[in-house]
C-alpha cells in the first residue's frame, strides 16, 4: 500500500519553515518528501489549499478506560490498594469505545494511556496508535511505557474515606518511597540470588513492575499539582529514576526545581475552573513559563476527561496568552514524542519515520476556523471530513 | 468618563463601524464619530470591539471549590426547589478567581447544580463585583428545572421519588397543577408555590436542563400542559426536534460543544445544532469549564462552518436576549452597561489575537504585557 499526499503546505516539525511539497508513503513510512514527487501511488491525496502536520501526539490520556457517562465503567482506577504497580492500562482499555473515533477527529495518532491517579502507584501505562487496527495490542508501540504514581487529591480523596493510608500529602509519599524502597531490597535479593531458583524471593508482580522504573528499563510517570511537584522531583532523584511531571498546574513557582531536576513536563489539561489548592493554577500561559526556563514541555489532553481535539485548542490558547506558534505547534507534536521516546517513529514529517498525517484547511493553533480533514494513521485513512 | 476611540466595533449580525463610545459609570451614555469630551481615553485603534460575552448557565461561583465534599450549587435535600435563589449561594471570590476577564467574558448567568428535580432560581450577574447586589444584572431570570439522569439517580439512592423519569415528570406536574389551583384570596406563606404561579403566569421561564432528545419531548408535552416560557439547555439533540422548539417559543442555551463525554455519547450533530439556530434562538455555553470553555465552543462552531459574525451574537446579543436581560446588555448601545472587550485582532479568525481590555459594567481591566 502506498499514498501520495500532493501539493500540501508541510509544517514538518524538523526545524524547517512551512513548504509546499508532497509526502509519498510507502508500507506504511514516510518514504520520500519533496516537490511534485513523480511516484505511483494506490492513494493519492489532492492537498492543495490543505496544510500537513505529523499526527499529533498525546502523551497523557485515559482513552477507552474511562466511560464518561457510566462510571462504573470506569476500568482505570483499581482503587483496593494503594500500591497497584503490576496492573496494566491495556487490560483496562477498551477500543470500541466511541472516545476513539474522537483522537482520529482530533489529528491524534499516537498516545500514551494510562491508569487513572486513584493510586499512589497506579500502575503501568503504555503507547499506541489511536487508529488503524481493531486490536489494541496491534495498534502499540511500547508497553508498559511508564509507571504511573499520583500525588495529591486523588488518591487523598480515595483513601482519605476509606480511613486508610494515604489520607495526606505525608501519606502519600511514605506509600511510594516504602513500596520503592521493598522494590530496591527485592531487586537485590534477585542479584544476589545469581540465577539460583532456590534464593530468589517470592515473586511479586508489583515489586517486579516498580523494579522496571527503578532499574531505568521504564520512567515515572507521576500525576502532581503544585507543591507536590517537588516532592516528585526529591522522589525521583532519590531513587534515581527517569520522570515526567504530568499535569503540572502552577509549574510557574516551581521552575528552578524543573529546571535542575531535568524531568519533561506534559501540561494540562486547562479549561477547567479555577478553585482552590490543586485547582488553582492550571494556566496554560505556563507552558510559555517552562519554556523560557529550557524546560522540555508539552501540552496534553487527559482525554477523555476533555476531548482529544483539544490538544489543538490548548495549543491555540497558549499562542493566543502569547507563546510563539511554532513552539505550540512543536507542544503537541515532536516534543511529546521525544518524551515519550517515540521520535524514532512519530512526532514528524520525515522520511523513514511512521506516515501518520494530519491534514488541516487551515492552519491549526494559528487559525481558529481550521479543522482536521484527513486523518492518516501509517499511511491509511482514518478519518476523513 | 471614559472613551473608547477608533475602534472597529461590532454590533448584533455583523455590522461594524468605526465609532466611538463614550461612557459614564457603569453604562455607555453615547456613541458617535470623533466625540471630543474630557475623559479617560482608551485608545483602540486597529482593535476589535465587541460587547461582553456572556455565559449563560454555570455553577462555578456558586460550587464553594473550597470545601468540595459541599457544593453551595447543590440543596439536594429534596426534590422540589422553587423558591431557593442562588444570590445566596453566589461568591464572588470565587467569580473573581476565575479571570474570566481574558476571555472578555463579562456576564454570566449562575445557576444551581444538576441533582435535584426543580433546583432553583437563577440570576444573571457580572463577573466583577464585590457582592452578588452588586453584580446582580437582574436576579428575576429563570427557575432552574432538571431533567437529566442525575436527578433520579441522586433520589433512587435513597429510596426516595424519583428514581425514574415516570416519577421525574409526575413530580414536576403535580407541581406546577397544585400552584395552578391556588386561590386568589390565599396569601398564606408558600414562597415556592408562588414561584410556581409566576412561572404559570409566564413572568418567570423554566430553564431546563436537558441532555437527549426523549428529555426535550417530555419537556415539551409539559410546557403544552401549562404553557410557562421555557429554556433549554445541554440539549445535545435538539435539532431533531427544531420545528416543535419554534413552535413552542422555546430558546437553547448549547451544551458544552467541547465537553467529549456529553457531545460524543449523544451523538451530537453539531453542523444539524448550528442549523437550527436559524430557526430557534440560540447561544452558546459550556457546563462549569474555566473561563476559557465558552470562547471554545464558539470556536468549535466557527471550525463547524457557522459564520464568526453568527458566533459572535451567540455569545452576545442572543444570550442576553435569551436570559431576559437584552435591554441591559449583550451589545454596544446607549443606556446599556458598558460591557465590553477590546482585541488586538478578531478572537473567532485567530489565535493570535490578544485581548488588551476588558470592561465590566464600567470597570477596567487591562491585559499584563
Amino acid at each position: 500500500m502506498s499514498m501520495h499526499i500532493k501539493d500540501a503546505m508541510i509544517y514538518d516539525m524538523e526545524g524547517n519553515a512551512p513548504f509546499k511539497g508532497d509526502i509519498y508513503i510507502e508500507d506504511g513510512k514516510i518514504a520520500q518528501i519533496g516537490t511534485d514527487l513523480k511516484v505511483c501511488a494506490d492513494e493519492v491525496i489532492d492537498a492543495a489549499g490543505l496544510v500537513a502536520l505529523p499526527g499529533f501526539v498525546d502523551a497523557h490520556s485515559h482513552l477507552g478506560g474511562f466511560h464518561m457517562l457510566n462510571y462504573d465503567e470506569c476500568d482505570f482506577n483499581e482503587m483496593t490498594d494503594p500500591v497497584t504497580a503490576d496492573v496494566c492500562a491495556i487490560d483496562g482499555c477498551n477500543i470500541q469505545d466511541k472516545c476513539f473515533m474522537d483522537a482520529c477527529k482530533g489529528g491524534v495518532t499516537t498516545m500514551c494511556i494510562t491508569p487513572g491517579s486513584g493510586n499512589p502507584i497506579a500502575g503501568l501505562a503504555f503507547i499506541a496508535k489511536t487508529a488503524g487496527k481493531d486490536d489494541i495490542h496491534e495498534l502499540v508501540m511500547k508497553n508498559p511505557s511508564a509507571l504511573k504514581l499520583a500525588f495529591g487529591m486523588n488518591p487523598i480523596g480515595v483513601y482519605g474515606k476509606k480511613n486508610r493510608m494515604p489520607m495526606t500529602r505525608m501519606g502519600v509519599i511514605k506509600v511510594m518511597r516504602d513500596a520503592f524502597h521493598e522494590a530496591k531490597t527485592y531487586m537485590e535479593k534477585k542479584e544476589a540470588a545469581g540465577g539460583d531458583a532456590a534464593k530468589m524471593p517470592d515473586y511479586d508482580g508489583k515489586l517486579e513492575a516498580i523494579s522496571l522504573a527503578l532499574s531505568h528499563q521504564i520512567p515515572l510517570k507521576i500525576h502532581c499539582e503544585q507543591f507536590d511537584m517537588i516532592t516528585a522531583i526529591e522522589l525521583a532523584k532519590e531513587f534515581d529514576c527517569e520522570y515526567t511531571i504530568e499535569h503540572a498546574w502552577g509549574a510557574e513557582f516551581y521552575l528552578p526545581e524543573l529546571k535542575e531536576g531535568g524531568g519533561a513536563v506534559n501540561y494540562g489539561p486547562v479549561g477547567v475552573p479555577t478553585g482552590y489548592g490543586e485547582l488553582t493554577h492550571a494556566n496554560i500561559a505556563e507552558v510559555k513559563m517552562l519554556e523560557e526556563e529550557g524546560i522540555h514541555v508539552s501540552i496534553m489532553t487527559d482525554a477523555p476527561i476533555t476531548m482529544p481535539e483539544l490538544i489543538y485548542i490548548q495549543a491555540g490558547e497558549a499562542v493566543r496568552r502569547g507563546l510563539s506558534h511554532e513552539s505550540a505547534l512543536k507542544m503537541i507534536t515532536i516534543n511529546p514524542a521525544k518524551t515519550l521516546h517515540v521520535d524514532d517513529r512519530v512526532g514528524s514529517i520525515k522520511a523513514g519515520k511512521d506516515g501518520d498525517i494530519v491534514l488541516f484547511d487551515g492552519v491549526p493553533a494559528l487559525e481558529v476556523a481550521a479543522g482536521v480533514k484527513y486523518t492518516i494513521v501509517e499511511g491509511s485513512i482514518v478519518y476523513r471530513r | 468618563m471614559v472613551l473608547i476611540e477608533n475602534g472597529n466595533v461590532h454590533f448584533p449580525k455583523g455590522e461594524t463601524k468605526k465609532v466611538d463610545i463614550l461612557i459614564e459609570g457603569d453604562k455607555i451614555v453615547k456613541l458617535g464619530e470623533k466625540i471630543s469630551v474630557d475623559a479617560e481615553h482608551i485608545d483602540a485603534s486597529g482593535c476589535e470591539v465587541f460587547a461582553g460575552f456572556i455565559l449563560p448557565a454555570t455553577s462555578v461561583g456558586v460550587y464553594n471549590y473550597a470545601d468540595l465534599a459541599h457544593p453551595d450549587s447543590e440543596e439536594k435535600s429534596t426534590p422540589v426547589n422553587p423558591d431557593l435563589h442562588v444570590r445566596y449561594s453566589l461568591d464572588p471570590a470565587e467569580v473573581k478567581l476565575q479571570g474570566y476577564e481574558r476571555h472578555g467574558v463579562t456576564a454570566f448567568g449562575a445557576v444551581p447544580g444538576d441533582p435535584a428535580l426543580i433546583a432553583g432560581q437563577i440570576g444573571v450577574y457580572h463577573t466583577s463585583g464585590r457582592t452578588a447586589a452588586e453584580m446582580a444584572v437582574s436576579e428575576d431570570v429563570a427557575l432552574k428545572v432538571n431533567f437529566i439522569p442525575s436527578v433520579k439517580r441522586t433520589f433512587a439512592s435513597r429510596d426516595v421519588m424519583p428514581m425514574t423519569r415516570m416519577g421525574m415528570a409526575s413530580m414536576l406536574r403535580n407541581e406546577l397543577k397544585k400552584a395552578s389551583l391556588k386561590k386568589e384570596d390565599d396569601a398564606s406563606y408558600d414562597p415556592g408555590r408562588d414561584v410556581l404561579c409566576r412561572v404559570l403566569n409566564k413572568e418567570l421561564p423554566i430553564l431546563c436542563n436537558v441532555r437527549e432528545r426523549f428529555d426535550i419531548e417530555t419537556i415539551l408535552g409539559i410546557q403544552k400542559e401549562f404553557g410557562f416560557k421555557l429554556i433549554l439547555m445541554g440539549a445535545y439533540q435538539a435539532d431533531s426536534l427544531q420545528e416543535k422548539l419554534k413552535e413552542a417559543g422555546v430558546s437553547v442555551l448549547l451544551g458544552d460543544l467541547i465537553d467529549g463525554s456529553l457531545v460524543t455519547y449523544f451523538d451530537a450533530d453539531i453542523p444539524a445544532l448550528l442549523k437550527m439556530s436559524k430557526k430557534v434562538l440560540t447561544a452558546f455555553s459550556n457546563n462549569g469549564s474555566g473561563y476559557e470553555g465558552l470562547l471554545w465552543s464558539a470556536e468549535k462552531a466557527v471550525r463547524n462552518g457557522l459564520k464568526v459574525e453568527r458566533a459572535i451574537d451567540m455569545l452576545t446579543i442572543n444570550t442576553a436576549d435569551i436570559l431576559g436581560v437584552g435591554d441591559k446588555t449583550g451589545s454596544i448601545e446607549a443606556g446599556k452597561y458598558a460591557d465590553i472587550s477590546i482585541w488586538d485582532g478578531h478572537p473567532l479568525k485567530t489565535y493570535d489575537a490578544h485581548i488588551k481590555v476588558c470592561m465590566t459594567a464600567g470597570k477596567i481591566w487591562r491585559a499584563e504585557q
